[in-house]
């Protein structure tokens, strides 16, 4: 994986690689194509694209506070927005809920988990199914995930 | 008393991003105009009927649509933009309420 560490000069570059490459990683792709550059996006693609996929978008930070008198070093608040983007309801499901689990069991551990790379207290603040209007429209999952990241 | 006050400066909380929201819709914040007929404007409400809770919502479908954007729409975040831009005036409305 790209990122190994968030790095406080680049953290909103870093936290979006990061995310995406993990879930890149982690996530098959029900359509079976093979790259998971065609299956996971940081941004919602200009081009057509074959569904389902899944975007990555940073959701702003916030609450950005001091760690102390004398001291550069701040805490902040970043989320990110994770929507995924199917054929069908079932598709939409799944995709979520694979994407819920490998944030919630990648916490801690020795290797690339979120509390390695700089990324703490887990939290996911919502999950709202936005469904494009029609039977044949799409189905989308908007997941708001939060943490808390010490930029050093 | 503390708990009073705080649920009083937290249901004001509500009016203060219900405020903020629909000055969002019309135009008047960074997010694009969403006012056409003014039904997405005039249906968003604050809903104080709990103890130490608002919500700001719209019962429109069309809000849903606006809010997160669909396959063809960009999103317009009027909702949560306006929570954001807010977050630290509701702090402090609220630790003044519980000093």
């Amino acid at each position: 994986m790209a990122v190994q560490e968030i790095v406080g000069s680049v953290f909103l570059s870093d936290g979006i690689l990061f995310v995406r490459d993990s879930l890149r990683a982690n996530i098959g792709d029900p359509g079976s194509r093979g790259d998971p550059a065609q299956f996971i996006f940081t941004s919602y693609p200009k081009v057509s694209v074959k569904y389902p996929i899944i975007t990555v978008k940073d959701s702003g930070i916030s609450n950005i506070r001091r760690l102390g008198m004398g001291c550069e070093q701040t805490a902040m608040d970043m989320a990110f927005e994770v929507r995924v983007w199917a054929r069908n309801v079932k598709e939409r499901d799944i995709l979520t809920q694979e994407v819920f689990y490998h944030f919630q069991s990648n916490q801690f551990g020795s290797g690339s988990e979120t509390a390695n790379v700089g990324l703490h207290d887990f939290n996911m603040s919502s999950m709202v199914n936005v469904d494009d209007p029609g039977e044949q429209g799409l189905k989308s999952k908007v997941m708001e995930y939060n943490y808390l990241y010490i930029n050093q | 008393m503390k708990s009073k006050g705080a649920n009083k400066a937290i249901h004001d909380a509500g009016f203060v991003v219900e405020a903020e929201v629909k000055a969002s819709i019309a135009g008047q914040r960074a997010e694009p105009t969403s006012v056409d007929t003014g039904q997405f404007l005039n249906s968003v409400k604050t809903d104080n009927s709990k103890k130490m809770q608002s919500m700001v919502s719209s019962d429109v479908p069309q809000s849903l649509f606006m809010e997160f954007g669909t396959s063809r729409i960009t999103e317009r975040r009027h909702f949560r933009n306006s929570k954001e831009r807010k977050k630290q005036k509701i702090n402090t409305m609220i630790k003044e309420a519980i000093k």
